[in-house]
């Protein structure tokens, strides 16, 4: 009997089983319910004041009120809540921040998987400016006043410095935790009650502006600043903690300045911000527009159409790519992509390619690497061109069949190539053999 | 069908109980659409924990009428695809995170436990482009419609069974031999 691929499959579906270990079901299940009953409370607090507005207006259930209005403030201590009479308004922690642009504090980030980042002393000068001094002895300045930005990243140890401007990139203002915390409204803003640490009470406040960040703020009732903040990024496994703050501190300007000290052997890195011009361009615009060999395609009898376009990385959104489209005459859209590559950025794509499957080596010493998640990049850079050239290919002629290869030159160069259908071997090998290194004229 | 529309009502009437038998119906359907579409138990772990936990936020806005299983699937499909549109907008080719590979080993607190076929099934589908695998899953085993798949991927229905058509074909290549 001939059985249909998809029964086989719907059976692989049936019979792959899961389980659930008991303990963290219980576990699961409790902060379900937990989340249930808050959710209640919020529906009920909302609910309270209508019934205690109602009661008072009789005068003969004013003592019944009373007691009613008690037990709801017994009942509020016992969850936790703080009765304190001295509680903090959050609009009074706002009016407080914003007369403090310059503050310090610590900075800890927790992730539950990859690597740590190292914890930071982070002064903030004023929006634009602020310096970190890193625990493994580094540190950073970072100045967005200007048109381009500059970060500095020094290493005392070493003396070594890495600097990177970002052209196009300011000026600008960076909406850090404490500036973000500022604009919580008083409405949004939950109260959490109080807790005691190194022998002082504070008041917590929660604010959740989406499902990506949860902020927990701490503040002390006396001053009504912040002296811890957690922000939790809910979907991406890591925390950000603040505490130790100290508003208005004192640091010599010069703290702030992005010059070298001497004698530091210094790296630098240009990342441009600009917006990007989509257009058609030549071959020679790729090659005055690379930091490394630029690549063109010579003319094969099965290519229909060629054109070249410069439009802005559709990844990162920053600087520009150079796209060679091919259109074949199957109806295939093939797309070669070059951009610019700093040395340290490259080493690290050489690291993540030669993890994947190397899939062909050309007689000329290309190799071709498949791609992670080739067919969601191909869609990406497919989208792009056509969005920067209309009648090279209509997005809805999208393929299920796209790909991607990672192609590394046998000068080193890395370029990717992207197709909308599949491709024999023998095209793709005289497709890779047809790249000739552009020239200066 | 019927024992859903009642637990909805009793849910959002604020029964516990109703919550909990929700949970217990579905958990585990739930985790296993989640390790299939993500093919990282982690993922999947965190998605399922969220959706039960924004459920549970929701009984003035659940509507008692409609399919609680599909509601719920929807859930964690929308999810699991803002993630990975998320996760293309502010990553770089993977650079940043060379050692994301799906973890398939039950650690000290680890929720969920696959068999054997489970994480054949979901390797399987982490080789094969996201909306095919997306829409193999929903059909086979959240045994959702061409129709209601499409409205979710926003997509027509043609595009979608074409999807299908390719997923199923891939996914045949890939687990021959391991049936």
């Amino acid at each position: 009997m001939n059985v249909k691929p998809a029964n086989h499959i719907k059976t692989f579906f049936k019979n792959a089983a899961i389980r659930t270990d008991p303990k963290m079901d219980e576990a699961v299940l409790n902060e379900v319910l937990m989340a249930q009953e808050q959710a209640k409370e919020k529906e009920s607090a909302i609910v309270q004041p209508t019934i205690w507005r109602t009661i008072m207006k009789s005068p003969i259930t004013k003592l019944a009120a009373a007691a009613i209005i008690i037990a709801i403030l017994i009942g509020v201590h016992y969850l936790g809540r703080s009765i304190d009479g001295a509680s903090v308004a959050w609009a009074e922690v706002v009016e407080q921040i914003s007369n403090h642009t310059k503050y310090k504090c610590r900075q800890r980030v927790v992730r539950e998987q990859g690597p740590q980042v190292p914890t930071m002393q982070v002064y903030h000068l004023n929006l634009s400016q602020r310096r970190q001094e890193v625990e493994d002895g580094s540190i950073h300045i970072i100045d967005m006043r200007g048109t381009d930005a500059i970060t500095v990243e020094l290493y005392p140890a070493q003396m070594k410095a890495t600097v990177t401007k970002l052209i196009g990139f300011g000026p600008r203002k960076d909406p850090h935790i404490i500036e973000m915390v500022k604009r919580f409204e008083q409405e949004s803003t939950e109260r959490l009650g109080t807790k005691k640490q190194n022998g002082k009470i504070l008041h917590g406040f929660r604010h959740q502006p989406n499902e990506y960040n949860d902020f927990t703020v701490w503040v002390d009732p006396d001053t009504k600043l912040p002296v811890e903040i957690e922000l939790k990024h809910t979907q991406a496994g890591q925390t950000i903690f603040l505490d130790e703050f100290e508003f208005d501190f004192e640091l010599d300007p010069s703290a702030f300045s992005t010059d070298i000290p001497d004698g530091y052997e210094v790296k630098t890195i240009i990342q441009d911000y600009r917006p990007v011009e989509s257009k058609e361009i030549t071959a020679e615009d790729i090659r005055s527009g690379l930091n490394h060999t630029a690549y063109t395609i010579e003319k094969l009898p099965w290519i229909e159409k060629l054109i070249i376009v410069q439009t802005v990385d559709p990844l990162s959104r920053i600087g520009k790519v150079y796209m060679t489209g091919i259109l074949s005459d199957e109806g295939n859209n093939i797309i070669i992509d070059q951009s610019n590559t700093h040395s340290d950025y490259k080493e690290a794509l050489m690291k993540w390619i030669l993890k994947e499957q190397l899939v062909m080596e050309t007689p000329s010493g290309a190799k071709l690497y498949t791609h992670p998640r080739g067919s969601d990049y191909a869609r990406i850079y497919l989208e792009s061109f056509a969005k920067a050239n209309p009648e090279f290919f209509d997005i809805k002629n999208l393929s299920e069949e796209r790909f991607t290869r990672m192609i590394v030159m046998s000068d080193g160069t890395i370029i990717s190539l992207s197709a909308n259908k599949q491709m024999s071997n023998k095209k793709l090998q005289e497709l890779v053999e047809s790249l000739i290194e552009i020239k200066a004229n | 069908m019927v024992e859903d529309r009642l637990l909805i009502w009793r849910f959002k009437s604020g029964s516990r109980d109703a919550l909990r038998r929700i949970y217990e119906k579905y958990r585990n359907d739930l985790l296993k659409l989640a390790v299939n579409l993500t093919n990282d138990v982690s993922t999947a772990e965190d998605v399922v924990h969220d959706i039960f936990v924004g459920f549970a936020q929701s009984a003035a806005r659940i509507r008692p009428t409609g399919n609680l299983r599909s509601y719920l699937m929807t859930c964690v499909a929308n999810r699991i695809r803002n993630r990975q549109r998320d996760r293309q907008r502010h990553e770089l080719p993977a650079v940043d995170d060379p050692d994301s590979v799906a973890s398939d080993s039950a650690g000290p607190e680890q929720w969920a436990i696959l068999s054997e076929e489970l994480q054949v099934l979901s390797d399987a589908l982490a080789q094969i482009p996201y909306e095919q695998r997306e829409v193999v899953t929903l059909y086979m085993q959240g045994d959702m419609t061409f129709r209601q798949i499409a409205k979710l991927q926003n997509a027509s229905v043609n595009t979608v069974q074409g999807r299908y058509r390719y997923g199923v074909s891939k996914l045949q290549a890939l687990l021959n031999g391991k049936m």
